[in-house]
């Protein structure tokens, strides 16, 4: 039985993000887990689910933003760098959401110089995007520091920390789940327990 | 077409020239045939830009459009003054880029684009930019930025092959105009290892000018009833007097001030003063001994004693000070040594950087060193350095912690840059969590936590439980002092694709890595130092991502 917020998350989106960024994110993971491209079997599984939960959430996906057209058509390659400066300069925390959303979606694992900076941003909901474009753009490296985030956070970012680690099954998540274990809060821990063995056991 | 890159000692009183030909360094004279050129700029009363001797000469005449020591309002955002304009500092010190390159092509025969400029050790990354500003404005690209002490170092050893397989400990003693620096360095022949420095950004011979016109100042007032301080032609004047006075006094016992003719609103007077060496030197002991000190504090930090230095190097007009020589040599003891003229050794040493980086200074080669101090936050917030700076690359330190509380399965490691004792006074790199520690009483496990910087200036720190063995690490991003450095960035690119060949990785991130190991080399070759510092931000997250994946596919 899986809630909305967790269908999103297997995309690294937030809840009921529009069908433009949904299909990029798609894109980007169908092309990292396509069969073709691995002979690991769980590979395959996470692909076919991939493809069933997008399936499911283009239904519901909301219009795509009103964007004007490129000339040519074509959808120009995100400018991580332009975008990690939009990050780090705008004093507005909806224009850093959106930026770091952005970086997520750009399929960019560079990225992570600036969604580590994220990782420390002042805004709850900016964390949160933070950690679901880690998780999106598959990046390992923020394992440690996702552990940290967990212990310091409040129970609505551990949520959300919890609610990507099962949508995504990332190994980025895995400190984090440990530690979450032994969390105070009795809902927090069990659930980590059940997201640790779905993913230990892959 | 670069026909070569020149050594620029870019310094608060006068700045120097220099270029290495046929393995001989020469220092190249401005368009009056002088070795140096005052660093001052002026405007004329016309409205003319005038830089070196013609705007130190009108300092006299007109102080308030006449600027000195710009280098000391480097890296600050507040404009200076001449006259009625004001310019950003990076401004004015250009047009003194602009004059020694234009004098040196002149002297030289050739277009100069690039130059090696050094800088006070103590400068720090705002200061350093601003340099580099300076000189772009002025048509100079930078390719690198040399510590002035290490320039002397590296001139010293450049100028002396006959010591190839000696090794020895090199104090390199910087007094100049503006500033004062330090460095302990090993050198084997050719090869210099910095192993500490320390200095002072704000104590040079202007500052013993200063000393001697309050003393003269003092005296006109006393003695003359005129003050100075309300005359800034006066000021200036006697200004320039002190200067003057404190070079004589290395070579005579006395002089003289004297202002001839001065109408002082009670008719003409002829108001004179005289100064001994022995005063001088009264008041310049103070600020001798703060040099000590700080030669001291060098030693110390490099683990060494006075007697361990083998050669002593003065650099900078205000080590011909007899007092000051004097002092030093004491303490060392050692004499030192004269191959070389004080004020001209930076400069060498930057056409000695300079002719390294056009590969035309032979099998010459300097050891890098980690110009930052990490470390670790402990408990009650104070700060335990892992890594100090001045550790030649690579380098790799470990320390063993435990846990404060009974039972704690995890201990929090907060990455910091900085020298305060205290966590919150330093720069905040990073937390990693390490979980999955034995449970067992404080103070019983054991966490090992590790620095190690490569040749690339790659910072990465591990974290184990060495029970165990479960351990997390991170590559921390944008930590590099010199991010701009193309040397480290080719040396980043090639760690990068040796870590790549290793691992097995999907395409997007393959072709990403490709792509960005194609913007690096690029960046390297005729980029701009900004293009670097970004092509080197892409590659330290990828080497990250590369390394963690590294541990999770070995058991």
């Amino acid at each position: 039985m899986k809630s909305d917020r967790e269908l999103w998350a297997v995309f690294g989106l937030p809840p009921g993000a529009d069908s433009r960024d949904l299909k990029k994110a798609f894109r980007q993971l169908t092309k990292r887990y396509h069969p073709d491209s691995s002979k690991d079997p769980a590979t395959a599984r996470r692909f076919s689910r991939v493809v069933r939960v997008y399936e499911l959430l283009s239904r519901k996906a909301g219009p795509a933003r009103e964007t004007p057209a490129e000339p040519g058509g074509t959808d120009p390659e995100e400018d991580l760098f332009a975008l990690g400066t939009e990050f780090t300069v705008s004093r507005d925390a909806v224009t850093r959401l959106e930026a770091v959303k952005r970086l997520g979606l750009s399929g960019k694992r560079s990225a992570y110089i600036f969604l580590r900076k994220a990782l420390y941003d002042d805004s709850p909901e900016v964390v949160a995007q933070a950690v679901r474009s880690v998780a999106l753009l598959g990046i390992r490296q923020a394992e440690g520091e996702m552990a940290s985030l967990f212990s310091r956070s409040g129970s609505a970012l551990k949520r959300t920390i919890l609610e990507t680690a099962r949508g995504t099954r990332e190994p980025v998540f895995l400190s984090a789940l440990r530690v979450a274990r032994s969390d105070p809060d009795a809902s927090i821990a069990s659930d980590a327990t059940e997201i640790l063995g779905s993913l230990e056991g892959c | 077409m670069i026909r070569g890159i020149l050594g620029i000692d870019f310094g608060t009183t006068n700045s120097l020239c220099a270029w290495i030909e046929d393995g001989r360094p020469q220092i190249v004279p401005n368009d009056r045939g002088s070795r140096t050129t005052p660093s001052v700029v002026a405007l004329s009363h016309s409205g003319e830009i005038l830089v070196g001797e013609s705007a130190k000469n009108q300092a006299v005449a007109s102080p308030q459009t006449t600027l000195t020591g710009v280098k000391r309002r480097l890296g600050s955002r507040d404009p200076v003054r001449l006259g009625d304009r004001s310019f950003p500092p990076e401004e004015a010190a250009s047009w003194i880029f602009a004059k020694l390159k234009r004098d040196s092509e002149a002297f030289l025969g050739f277009p100069v684009e690039q130059a090696v400029v050094s800088v006070p050790a103590r400068f720090g990354e705002a200061q350093r930019r601003a340099v580099k500003e300076a000189a772009r404005r002025a048509g100079l690209e930078v390719p690198r930025l040399v510590n002035e002490p290490t320039a002397a170092a590296v001139a010293r050893a450049f100028l002396d092959p006959e010591e190839a397989d000696t090794e020895r400990v090199v104090l390199v003693y910087d007094f100049g105009g503006g500033t004062f620096d330090v460095t302990v360095l090993a050198a084997r022949g050719r090869v210099c290892e910095v192993l500490s420095s320390a200095g002072d950004d704000r104590l040079g011979g202007m500052d013993i000018d200063a000393l001697l016109y309050r003393e003269a100042a003092e005296a006109f007032r006393r003695d003359w009833g005129v003050d100075p301080d309300s005359d800034p032609f006066l000021a200036q004047q006697l200004m320039d007097l002190s200067e003057r006075a404190k070079i004589e006094l290395s070579s005579r016992s006395e002089v003289t001030f004297t202002i001839p003719f001065l109408n002082a609103g009670r008719g003409l007077s002829h108001p004179s003063f005289g100064l001994s060496r022995a005063r001088l030197e009264d008041l310049t002991r103070p600020l001798a001994e703060r040099t000590l000190s700080l030669v001291r504090k060098a030693l110390d930090e490099a683990g060494k004693r006075p007697m361990d230095v083998g050669a002593l190097v003065l650099s900078g007009g205000s080590s011909r000070i007899p007092l000051v020589r004097r002092m030093i040599s004491e303490l060392l003891p050692l004499e030192p040594e004269g191959r070389v003229n004080p004020e001209e050794i930076v400069a060498v040493g930057a056409a000695v950087e300079a002719a390294i980086l056009s590969g035309r200074a032979g099998g010459f080669v300097v050891r890098d060193v980690n110009s930052r101090t990490y470390g670790v936050e402990i408990e009650g917030g104070r700060f335990v350095e892992l890594l100090p700076r001045n550790e030649p690359l690579p380098s790799r330190r470990r320390r063993v912690f435990t846990t404060v509380v009974d039972g704690q399965e995890s201990v929090e490691i907060h990455i910091l840059q900085g020298e305060s004792g205290s966590a919150a006074e330093n720069l905040s790199l990073g937390r990693f969590l390490l979980p999955g520690i034995r449970k067992a009483g404080k103070g019983e496990p054991k966490i090992q936590v590790e620095f190690s910087i490569d040749e690339s200036d790659l910072l990465r720190v591990r974290a184990m439980d060495l029970d165990t063995r479960t351990e997390q690490a991170v590559v921390v991003t944008g930590s590099g002092a010199d991010g701009g450095d193309a040397e480290k960035l080719a040396r980043l690119a090639a760690r990068v694709r040796s870590l790549a060949g290793a691992e097995d990785i999907d395409n997007g991130f393959r072709s990403e890595i490709e792509e960005l190991l194609a913007r690096a080399a690029w960046a390297v070759e005729s980029g701009s130092e900004e293009d670097r510092r970004l092509a080197r931000g892409s590659l330290e997250a990828v080497a990250g991502e590369l390394l963690a994946r590294k541990k999770v596919a070995s058991p």
